[in-house]
């Protein structure tokens, strides 16, 4: 293994926790570390696709990089970046020729970051393919088939399907099935929050048909919960939002000047299994899982991030996260 | 009110037993509240009793009082109620760890000795150096530091720099503006012995500060009081094992001596002679004082304020006495 001298990280310029992972790899050992950015062109020598003469030399800012000198790979998240495409965007055949470029260089940066996890000496840490094939409704399923309780699921197009599920519940919530949108137009940007309630009024100024929407039953929670998933160890937080097991405030009178109060927590021995399973099924050995305990005392499934943040639940919790992903990457664990 | 339920303390809101009071640190949002000595027991064993449990431990009159007093602290968001105590952990403390060999350090830039200070602010950042502190007790024009620093190549690098200078006649706000602009890595000016007390903030990450404070030398620190308490996550989980000033210091006095801090006596060798990684590395006995925590300290080890206190090991009637800026007797709690 002492051939193998290098981490290389895939993240984004101004994440934090890269920074901090970082200074603990160079304050633990003299291993050298590169971390590629979006910022950073890459641009590919040689990859070999071959059992026996594989070869993978990259170039970025005139580092040459090995994969026969990689340790370890930790795809934190963003995605790396290409040489320019030979085409600008004006005319209409040269788009669709980016277009197809672009999908191109996606299948060969995602085929070097999974190389890393077929290839037996060096390990991977996060995954790319699941950052950006990550799937909710899948991973519903999963989570569901394998014993964690999830909030009632519906998807339609149909007003009056959507009237009839939401006869079943008190409360009923909406939240995008892919990522947040962001649209821009001009100088004005447009977000739309992550979960939004539902109201029967609101599903009756719908038209009759409308385009797919994801909707859950509306879990009242006593605290939300996340966790972050390490190569088999979890780490969990609990977040006070709304008050306690006591005075049971309602969601809608959640004071939010009031900073939430951030907890460790130690999740049940079954949800803990439950949770090894899901990840282990998904092939993902780092991730940020929510969760919420429910007012009924319910563990229960959101979602997973499989490049979640987790510095506040780090520092919150003193869990010092940063040092063991060092530890981790270094195989010194 | 279901009285099969648990008061609990959020693990962040941490109690600390003095001789005669008591706080509780608010290690989320730094700060900390009084406690009477009579209820520290009561608060720290939180978690292990219900609220029925208390009820039949103790008279009519007095378990009023206690819920009267839970509820107080839960309207103030250091309680709440569980029904699962057991899941809610303390912090571990035993975790503290920073990537740094040495994470912060004093120069003081004296007229009577030149040295390479390119080497010194090599050597800081190649040991995880993130806070570094450049004083001046006598005029420094801001055209000859900024020379300095340029040479010592301190605007490529990534380090927090805060800078003590004595204040003199014809230094305009427009040339202190030039003057940071060169350095990203600054983050406060302050110039002492200035006459008058002004603040401003010359962008938005820079502050400068005039004070009337007049520094004529390394004297001037080492007082205690409570603006210099820090009541945060870092500060506590160091504290409660290594030394809450020293631990990972080094510093370079007027002279050129390099030492624990500038205030120290014992110097470990001159700067021209040695270099600051060689101190570091090679004399056990440097990092001997930052071991000594609060706990191994008299006074101190019966202080409420001692995870958050800032400390001193300069200034001293005894070695492992506590500072002799403190003015604060915890045995009589004033």
């Amino acid at each position: 293994m002492s051939h193998r001298n290098t981490i290389l990280i895939i993240s984004e310029y101004s994440d934090i926790s890269t920074r901090k992972v970082f200074d603990y790899l160079n304050h633990l050992s003299s291993i050298n570390v590169k971390i590629i950015t979006p910022h950073e062109k890459v641009f590919i020598e040689t990859i070999r696709v071959s059992v026996n003469r594989k070869k993978i030399l990259l170039k970025c800012n005139n580092d040459v990089i090995n994969f026969d000198n990689i340790r370890s790979v930790w795809y934190r998240r963003g995605f790396i970046s290409s040489v320019p495409f030979p085409y600008d965007t004006i005319h209409k055949l040269e788009k669709q020729i980016n277009t197809f470029l672009s999908t191109e260089w996606e299948k060969i940066t995602s085929f070097l970051l999974s190389i890393s996890q077929l290839e037996p000496g060096i390990f991977l840490l996060g995954s790319f393919e699941h950052e950006r094939h990550c799937n909710k409704l899948i991973n519903l399923h999963i989570a569901s088939s394998i014993g964690l309780t999830i909030p009632e699921t519906f998807i339609t197009s149909d007003r009056l399907s959507l009237l009839n599920f939401s006869d079943d519940y008190e409360l009923l919530a909406t939240k995008p099935v892919s990522n947040v949108p962001i649209f821009s137009l001009g100088m004005k940007i447009y977000s739309g929050g992550g979960t939004n309630v539902l109201t029967k009024s609101d599903i009756k100024d719908l038209p009759q048909q409308f385009f797919p929407v994801l909707v859950q039953e509306y879990i009242d929670k006593l605290y939300e919960i996340r966790v972050l998933f390490l190569k088999g160890d979890l780490y969990a937080m609990a977040i006070f939002s709304q008050g306690n097991e006591r005075t049971k405030i309602d969601y809608r009178n959640y004071d939010i000047d009031e900073p939430n109060r951030l907890t460790p927590i130690e999740l049940p021995q079954s949800i803990q299994v439950k949770i090894r399973e899901f990840m282990n099924k998904l092939s993902l050995n780092f991730g940020s899982i929510d969760l919420i305990y429910s007012k009924e005392g319910k563990y229960v499934f959101l979602e997973v991030n499989p490049s979640g943040q987790f510095d506040w639940l780090s520092f919150n919790c003193n869990y010092n996260l940063e040092k063991r992903i060092a530890k981790i990457l270094l195989n010194e664990t | 009110m279901n009285e099969s339920l648990y008061p609990l303390l959020y693990s962040s809101c941490i109690p600390v037993k003095g001789a005669n009071k008591s706080i509780i640190c608010d290690l989320q949002n730094q700060c900390y509240i009084h406690l009477p000595n009579e209820l520290y027991d009561i608060v720290d064993t939180l978690g292990e009793y219900s609220l029925s449990q208390y009820r039949s431990a103790n008279d009519l009159e007095t378990y009023l009082l206690l819920e009267k007093y839970f509820f107080s602290l839960e309207e103030n968001r250091f309680l709440f109620f569980t029904h699962t105590p057991k899941m809610f952990p303390k912090l571990d403390f035993e975790r503290w760890d920073c990537p740094s060999l040495i994470s912060n350090a004093v120069i003081d830039l004296g007229t009577s000795i030149q040295f390479n200070l390119e080497n010194v602010i090599d050597d800081l950042v190649n040991m995880g150096c993130q806070y570094l502190q450049i004083r001046s007790f006598d005029t420094l024009v801001l055209s000859d530091l900024s020379y300095r620093l340029i040479n010592a190549r301190i605007h490529l690098k990534d380090i927090n720099l805060d800078l003590i200078l004595k204040y003199y006649q014809g230094c305009k706000i427009s040339q202190i503006k030039e003057f940071a602009d060169l350095f990203p890595c600054i983050s406060t000016i302050t110039f002492h012995s200035a006459g008058f007390e002004k603040f401003y903030e010359i962008s938005s990450h820079i502050k400068v500060t005039y004070t009337k404070t007049v520094i004529i030398d390394e004297t001037h620190c080492g007082k205690i009081n409570s603006e210099h308490f820090r009541a945060n996550m870092t500060a506590f989980a160091e504290n409660r094992e290594w030394n809450s000033c020293l631990n990972r210091k080094i510093a370079i006095d007027k002279n050129g001596q390099i030492k624990n801090c500038p205030s120290m006596e014992f110097s470990y060798g001159l700067i021209t002679e040695r270099s600051i990684r060689e101190v570091v590395l090679n004399i056990p006995e440097f990092r001997d004082l930052w071991r000594i925590s609060k706990d191994k300290i008299q006074v101190c080890r019966d202080c409420e304020y001692r995870y958050i206190c800032s400390d001193c090991r300069a200034y001293l009637e005894d070695p492992l006495m506590k500072p002799a800026k403190c003015s604060y007797n915890p045995y009589q709690g004033e």
